[in-house]
């Protein structure tokens, strides 16, 4: 692997490799004995801080800005009213026409709703607003009612149904 | 040991080892010739939702990072931590932040949203905060067992049943997102430790630092290639030209020098020399096996007679002084009686660490140095206490006179019961509650264990120190 690597032709050909097998070429690989699974120490301060804690800090306990593909999160009282919407029941998708898209992200975590993975992207608010019709209307099993409305959501909305 | 700890520990089972999580790496590494997309599209969306931190606690956590009072040798994480404003944190910048300033946030944050007690959907969030916590503390533990000045098998063992903790604990939190590659490798930290001695020795902040002292290096931006070279292919390859050589040289030349000072053949003349070489570039040692030997030192340095000047001596403040005669009854030191007057320091070194005054310094440096913990008896909990005064005396031992150094301190009051404190459920981070109110002038001497203090006012009159004990 290292050495296709070290074969790749350019430089964007040698991170797919490495995004592929998480390995580079060392200069130590010559070394007939040298076993890079068994001859390698980990750097206490590489691992601990700049990966562990970096990762814990940023990931687990989320202090960064916020990214943009990222919604800020709902006030109280975006939430007090969709919550309001979300009781009276949905029929129609313009139900939700006033419910910015964060206090729309808040019900379906409220309500156990799987979104797709943005990739990084923002969400659409008509794959949300899809993703949450279906929950509701899974609610009240009348699954016939329901018709893909939305293009991007088709793929899985389908895997979800069954 | 502490109990909650204990909970969050003993579920994981204690003989498993690395390739145990080994599952959790991401599959594109074990195999090579599938490409394998992201095992799960749908992520559940309380995961991602409530994954960051919100703005109001983004801006108190920066708030306390301004409040905080630290030693001077301890880089504090940027005050703006969090925002792209600031940049990449450094190695020791993670570190202070997760020693200290994160988990003492976190806790002030979260325990006040406890007690609101609302219901529904918070109560998830609530639940979920409170094991993004728990989490935090594993991972200070397990640091704190690991970047110890010290190691033994039980270090080892501490530090690796805290990392498997931690991870079970990413697992349970994280259940869709597969675990980096660098959390495999902190399994193999425990072995190490054992195989290679304390930290210190082997991780990578000296070598770091070099980097960053050549990076600093002007050399006008030309790359030292020296053209006598360049016309030969192989040298031209490896483009090593005449500054390059003359720094290596240098280096080379520093390196044997020092080796030269200290080994029994050297000339009495360098060796009489080695002490300014000492002076001059023996600062730098932040992080580095030589200051934990400094740190860790036996008193062979006070073994030497002490050269003093009566003149310069000063009256020792009356409430001081009674502190001092109660002293000297209470534990007899050889040859030592408590005297009138004494040799005042403003700022003392004691086994490696500046102890101030609590009047001593500039605005921004006052107090830094003066908040410490100390040992009151052997065996006993580290306690924190407020410098007042350092003074020296003679002392008249195996025939000579020698320096004893006397600290006069307040104590910091216990916190009264009317205030709970969150971190009784978290006795092994080290920091607690205190109240700010302080007690009487006690004296103790400099070779009880001391160590030096962040804190951080938590409400009115409270205080959150935290002793940063290396050595235990």
């Amino acid at each position: 692997m290292a050495e296709e690597w070290l074969a790749a032709t350019s430089k964007t050909e040698q991170n797919q490799i490495f995004k592929r097998t998480g390995v580079r070429w060392s200069e130590l690989l010559r070394l007939t004995y040298w076993d890079p699974t068994r001859s390698i120490v980990v750097d206490g301060m590489h691992n601990l801080f700049l990966n562990l804690v970096k990762y814990h800090m940023e990931t687990v306990v989320g202090l960064r800005e916020e990214a943009k593909a990222v919604f800020p999160a709902a006030t109280t009282e975006e939430m007090v009213e969709a919550r309001k919407v979300w009781a009276k029941g949905l029929t129609r998708e313009s139900q939700l026409k006033k419910v910015k898209v964060p206090a729309l992200l808040g019900l379906c975590a409220e309500n156990e709703v799987s979104l797709p993975n943005p990739q990084g992207r923002r969400l659409k608010r008509s794959v949300i607003l899809a993703a949450l019709m279906v929950r509701h209307i899974s609610v009240l099993s009348n699954v016939t009612e329901f018709s893909h409305r939305n293009h991007a959501a088709k793929g899985w909305t389908h895997t979800m149904m069954n | 040991m502490d109990a909650h700890h204990d909970e969050l520990t003993e579920n994981v089972e204690e003989n498993a080892d690395a390739a145990a999580f080994a599952d959790a790496l991401p599959s594109t590494y074990e195999n090579v010739t599938v490409d394998n997309p992201s095992a799960d599209t749908t992520v559940p969306v309380d995961c991602d939702y409530y994954r960051r931190l919100s703005k109001y606690e983004l801006e108190q956590i920066q708030q306390d990072i301004s409040n905080t009072i630290r030693p001077r040798w301890q880089s504090g994480p940027p005050k703006q931590l969090g925002t792209k404003g600031c940049g990449k944190s450094k190695a020791d910048q993670w570190r202070s932040s997760i020693e200290f300033d994160i988990p003492v946030s976190l806790v002030k944050l979260w325990s006040e949203m406890k007690s609101t007690g609302e219901s529904g959907i918070d109560d998830k969030i609530i639940d979920r905060k409170g094991k993004t916590l728990d989490s935090t503390m594993l991972l200070h533990a397990a640091l704190h067992w690991a970047t110890s000045y010290r190691t033994s098998g039980k270090h080892a063992a501490e530090f690796m049943k805290y990392m498997r903790a931690y991870l079970a604990s990413l697992r349970d939190l994280f259940p869709n997102t597969d675990l980096r590659t660098c959390h495999h490798n902190a399994l193999f930290i425990g072995e190490m430790l054992v195989r290679f001695g304390p930290i210190h020795g082997w991780w990578m902040f000296p070598f770091e630092r070099i980097i960053g002292l050549l990076q600093q290096i002007n050399i006008n931006y030309k790359m030292g290639m020296d053209y006598n070279f360049s016309l030969d292919p192989l040298f031209a390859y490896f483009s090593l030209g005449e500054l390059e050589i003359t720094m290596l040289k240098s280096f080379c030349a520093a390196a044997n020098l020092r080796a030269l000072a200290q080994s029994h053949r050297c000339p009495d003349i360098i060796r009489s020399c080695a002490h300014l070489l000492d002076d001059c570039y023996g600062q730098d040692q932040r992080g580095t096996l030589m200051n934990n030997l400094r740190t860790l030192g036996d008193f062979a340095d006070q073994e030497k007679p002490w050269d003093y000047d009566r003149q310069k001596f000063d009256r020792i403040e009356p409430l001081i002084h009674e502190a001092l005669v109660r002293f000297s009854q209470s534990c007899s030191i050889e040859g030592w009686t408590a005297e009138t007057d004494a040799l005042f320091h403003k700022e003392h070194e004691i086994r490696g660490l500046k102890i101030a005054e609590i009047n001593a310094g500039a605005k921004n440096t006052k107090g830094r140095h003066s908040i410490i913990f100390f040992q009151p008896t052997t065996d006993a909990e580290l306690v924190p206490a407020v410098v007042r005064k350092i003074f020296s005396m003679p002392r008249q031992q195996n025939g000579c006179e020698q320096e004893a150094i006397f600290l006069a301190i307040h104590r910091y009051k216990p916190l009264s019961d009317r205030v709970a404190d969150p971190f009784i459920l978290y006795t092994g981070f080290g920091g607690r509650l205190w109240s700010e109110e302080l007690g009487p002038v006690e004296i103790i001497t400099s070779s009880q264990k001391i160590c030096h203090a962040v804190s951080r006012p938590w409400e009115e009159g409270v205080r959150v120190l935290c002793a940063i004990d290396r050595v235990s």
